[in-house]
């Protein structure tokens, strides 16, 4: 198979405040192939963002890339000088954010912050990038994109605002459009239609996109490879049908089970994850969401487990899989879902006493 | 149970407030503490104020005798300071100078409270024709440059004078306590603690000066010490333009007046005067910064 | 376009009646002092009453303000001076009102160009040695009455510099003609914008600091583009806005300071008129100079609240 696009090794990004030393990403490592299309997943301060703007390398204060090698087609982004990653920026590597409202400079033109984009990383007149900008309007589906152009943000509406988002992010023909959250800020219905968006420009542009959400449902629609993130970690990745299907990592489960269903049961409680997100100062040891994990066992509590196959494609880092919990755990019927309630190991101190 | 009564509300309303604000300040103070220019200030400003009263009762001469030293005499060990043309001792000037700056910037700053806050209170909060007076009133005045106010002022009054300088300078301040004042009420009269309050049964009165005024507290302590130095600014300026205190008295401002005219031959009687103005202004607004610092520490990372 | 017309057409009436209104006020304020100005020329007592007549000072007072507002608005006249008989007030307070707003245009231009430079540098170099450099500067700045730069800028330009080059090189402190030298005006437009220049640091460092927390900055950065280009196009734009709101108190402020730099430097200015009317008791020159204010102050503030749509397009009129 040809070399990815993107290579991400063993990534680690730290932020040194005055509480401590958070870790923010902590060993993450996969890959992006030309013209995929792939989804991070997890909820808020797993990481996801953060090992987004690791590659562009726009950490802010007082965080830092501490470890590890990413790879643009081969070159590695952390050891390149400041001004060579900033020319892969923008022009090979792009990012798109959550709220387009105030990531639009609101005393520019919309036209121009596309333009800027261009006229970033080469000369050109610029008869020629007010064209390029409101063409890339038009592909973006905005209407009437030369008047458009001439506005300003506060002028348009969300979903037109995300779609100028796009329209700078493609400004270059990127290798790589990596979308933080795009489609949280929107309204459903134009959710929609964004994502519908990105899925034709992947299809027809053959741009690789990364989409990081917390939204299963936006993964779903638009990527062929997921990748699950907890703490700072890598706890699932695969393809989207086998992610969707059999999760093996119990977070990924319950992500899933979380997502509220229009045929549930009016009586039957929303299905929300036990406990509380992780201390990234002082990550608990071992596996770290044993805190929060129905199904753990002793080694969970001391040994933190590595990215193992369990699938084509498909790794998960967890000691039991949920593989087992169906079979001898009963997850399947389980309606309990507090800390060690399937496998019976609620407290290590309960264990050794009962 | 039904829902705790209002009275009871209120109380733990007031309570949390209490011990919220009791937390603030004492975090205020610590900051505050930490703060080394506004320490360094103060204790210059302390040191002003010791010289000032005793100011009152002994200076090394008179401060207004002509004579007591050969004019112009430059700093020496007689005259630590020197003296002016007039042959007057200026460390002494410069000591009772100390009284009428001081004297200024308090009094002025006295009465900017204790007209501009209650005004405010009442415009905020009861908005209406009071509301609506104040603010005509503060509107007609925004627009005139505060000097020619105080100018007219003093001479519709009857001159200069001490008395007259310090009505001059607070009728010109006392309407930007009052725009901060009201402000702050606005915004603050929307807030469920003032609901509370009202839907028990609390007076106006309670409510205005036991739970507005007291979270306002912060920027109008800002305010004022920041108006002290304000204050003996325009007086410097006003006797430096002879509209001032009267002489003989050793208003710094006049005294800078008087140096510049010798300036070239001694400038040492222009110095002093403007060295103190500086150092006294200096240090009130190191300290106000420390202040403000102190109650709204927001500027950290 | 035309909601801009109307808006000027609005405040430009706003401005006439606030200056009419100011004008009559000071002129019933004044007036309860009649005859003062002739007290100093210590005349006789039917000399005296003979001025008094003259210059209709001893009529009631509503017949004097109604001649005085009619002559206003009708004609555009202030009337004559009482101390120097004879010296129409309306061209004289004109003239004085563009050296005045010449001196202050200029302060004015310190005071934003060297507030902008020294607030930008603070900002992107927080909490490094140049910032603190800076904002004690800045404080000192403040702190300092303009009349003590001004003192301090004589002492080392019209003093020192000549003693030191013994005569070689010589700064002239005066006035040349109706409006001055550039070098004239140098010294006095410092020392009159110094003072603010460090109000203005002071904000646009407040406001860089949490414009560059904004995500439209993460963007820019995020498009590739020179860290210059960042700071200079997408952050100060931004970080102005706030600026500009003090724009129209710091006019004022100049104004106010313009009083004392104005006799310092022996400029014909306006503000140097008012000190000497008062002294005087020349009372007519008092009011013209205060209606001459009150329209300055109104053209500035006018041409303030034009300023802010060029620099934020989210206002409009």
């Amino acid at each position: 198979m040809s070399q990815p696009v993107l290579e991400v090794s063993n990534l680690h990004t730290q932020f040194f405040t005055d509480d401590g030393v958070v870790q923010a990403v902590n060993g993450v490592s996969f890959e992006l192939h030309e013209g995929e299309s792939l989804g991070i997943v997890g909820e808020s301060g797993c990481g996801k963002s953060m090992t987004a703007l690791s590659i562009m390398g726009l950490v802010p204060e007082p965080g830092r890339v501490t470890a590890g090698e990413i790879r643009f087609r081969g070159h590695d982004l952390l050891r390149m000088r400041a001004e060579d990653v900033r020319d892969l920026r923008g022009r090979d590597i792009a990012m798109i954010f959550q709220d387009p409202l105030s990531s639009l400079n609101p005393v520019l033109k919309n036209g121009f912050q596309i333009e800027e984009a261009m006229l970033a990383h080469r000369h050109a007149a610029r008869r020629e990038t007010r064209e390029r900008a409101v063409g890339l309007l038009r592909k973006v589906r905005v209407p009437a994109a030369e008047a458009r152009a001439r506005d300003y943000p506060h002028q348009l509406s969300g979903g037109m605002r995300q779609r100028t988002m796009i329209a700078m992010g493609l400004a270059n023909d990127p290798a790589i459009l990596i979308a933080d959250e795009p489609t949280t800020a929107l309204d459903v219905t134009v959710q929609a239609q964004i994502l519908e968006l990105l899925r034709d420009l992947n299809r027809d542009l053959h741009t690789a996109i990364v989409m990081i959400t917390h939204n299963l449902g936006v993964v779903a629609g638009l990527c062929s490879r997921v990748i699950v993130m907890y703490a700072g970690q890598i706890v699932e990745q695969g393809p989207v049908d086998e992610i969707f299907e059999h999760p093996q990592h119990p977070y990924t489960w319950a992500l899933l089970r979380s997502v509220p269903r229009v045929d549930a049961m009016r009586h039957e409680r929303l299905r929300s994850i036990e406990g509380l997100p992780p201390d990234l100062i002082r990550p608990p040891a071992g596996c770290r969401f044993h805190p929060r994990c129905p199904f753990r066992v002793d080694r969970c509590f001391n040994d933190e487990p590595p990215l193992d196959r369990v699938g084509d494609g498909h790794v998960a880092a967890c000691w039991v899989t949920m593989d087992r919990a169906y079979g001898e755990m009963g997850a399947a019927e389980l309606l309990d879902v507090r800390p060690g309630a399937a496998s019976g190991v609620r407290l290590p101190a309960e264990r050794a006493g009962g | 149970m039904a829902a705790p009564p209002l009275a009871v509300t209120q109380e733990i309303f007031a309570e949390d407030l209490a011990r919220e604000q009791v937390g603030l300040w004492r975090d205020a103070w610590r900051r505050l503490r930490r703060n080394r220019m506004a320490f360094v200030a103060s204790a210059y400003l302390v040191v002003l104020a010791i010289v000032a009263l005793v100011a009152v009762v002994h200076t090394p001469y008179s401060y207004f005798h002509q004579g007591v030293a050969p004019t112009y005499a430059p700093p020496g060990s007689a005259h630590l300071l020197g003296a002016d043309s007039a042959g007057r001792d200026i460390l002494s000037r410069l000591m009772v100078g100390a009284q009428i700056s001081l004297i200024v910037g308090l009094s002025t700053q006295a009465i900017v409270l204790a007209v501009g806050v209650p005004l405010g209170l009442l415009a905020g909060y009861f908005r209406g024709w009071i509301d609506a007076g104040l603010s005509l009133i503060i509107n007609v005045f925004y627009g005139i440059p505060n000097v020619l106010v105080a100018m007219i002022l003093i001479v519709i009054l009857g001159g200069p004078g001490l008395d007259k300088i310090i009505f001059a300078i607070a009728f010109t301040g006392w309407m930007d306590m009052a725009r901060l004042v009201r402000g702050q009420t606005l915004s603050l009269r929307e807030r469920e603690f003032v609901e509370a309050s009202r839907a028990s049964g609390a007076r106006p009165g309670k409510i205005l000066f036991g739970h507005l005024l007291p979270n306002e507290l912060g920027p109008v302590i800002v305010q004022v010490t920041l108006g002290v130095p304000a204050a003996i600014l325009f007086e410097a300026f006003l006797s430096f333009l002879g509209i001032g205190v009267p002489p003989p008295a050793p208003s710094w401002g006049s005294m800078a007046a008087e140096g510049i005219n010798s300036m070239r031959i001694a400038p040492h009687i222009v110095l002093a005067p403007t060295i103190a103005l500086l150092m006294t202004l200096m240090a009130f607004n190191f300290l106000g910064d420390g202040l403000r610092d102190a109650l709204d520490p927001r500027q950290k990372r | 376009m035309t909601g801009t017309l109307v808006y000027v057409g609005q405040r430009a009436l706003l401005i006439a009646f606030t200056a009419l209104a100011v004008s009559s006020i000071v002129f019933v304020g004044i007036h309860r002092l009649p005859g003062d100005a002739f007290v100093s020329e210590r005349l006789r007592p039917s000399q005296q009453a003979a001025l008094l007549h003259q210059y209709g000072l001893d009529r009631p007072l509503i017949f004097q303000y109604r001649d005085f507002i009619g002559n206003l608005i009708l004609h555009g006249d202030l009337g004559v001076s009482v101390a120097n008989r004879g010296t129409r007030i309306t061209p004289l307070v004109l003239r004085e009102a563009t050296v005045s707003a010449e001196v202050g245009g200029a302060a004015l231009v310190f005071t934003i160009g060297l507030g902008l430079l020294f607030g930008v540098v603070s900002a992107i170099r927080q909490n490094s040695w140049v910032d603190y450099a800076l904002t004690a500067t800045s404080v000192v700045g403040f702190s300092m009455p303009n009349f003590v730069i001004a003192t301090f800028l004589l002492l080392v330009f019209g003093i020192w510099l000549e003693n030191a080059t013994n005569g070689a090189v010589y700064y002239g402190i005066g006035w040349t003609g109706n409006y001055g030298t550039p070098g004239e005006i140098i010294l006095p437009a410092f020392a009159l914008g110094f003072p603010y220049a460090s109000f203005v640091a002071r904000l646009t460092r407040a406001s860089m600091l949490e414009v560059i927390r904004q995500d439209y900055i993460r963007t820019a950065r995020a498009k590739g583009l020179a860290e210059n280009l960042v700071i200079v196009r997408h952050a100060l734009r931004n970080a102005l806005i706030p600026v500009i709101t003090i724009l129209g108190p710091l006019v004022i402020g100049i104004i106010t300071g313009s009083v004392v730099i104005e006799n310092i430097f022996g400029i014909p200015g306006l503000g140097k008129e008012f000190v000497t009317s008062i002294l005087s008791h020349d009372y007519n020159i008092v009011i013209g100079v205060f209606t001459g204010y009150a329209g300055l102050v109104g053209l500035a503030n006018l041409t303030v609240d034009l300023i802010y749509p060029l620099v934020d397009p989210r206002i409009r009129y």
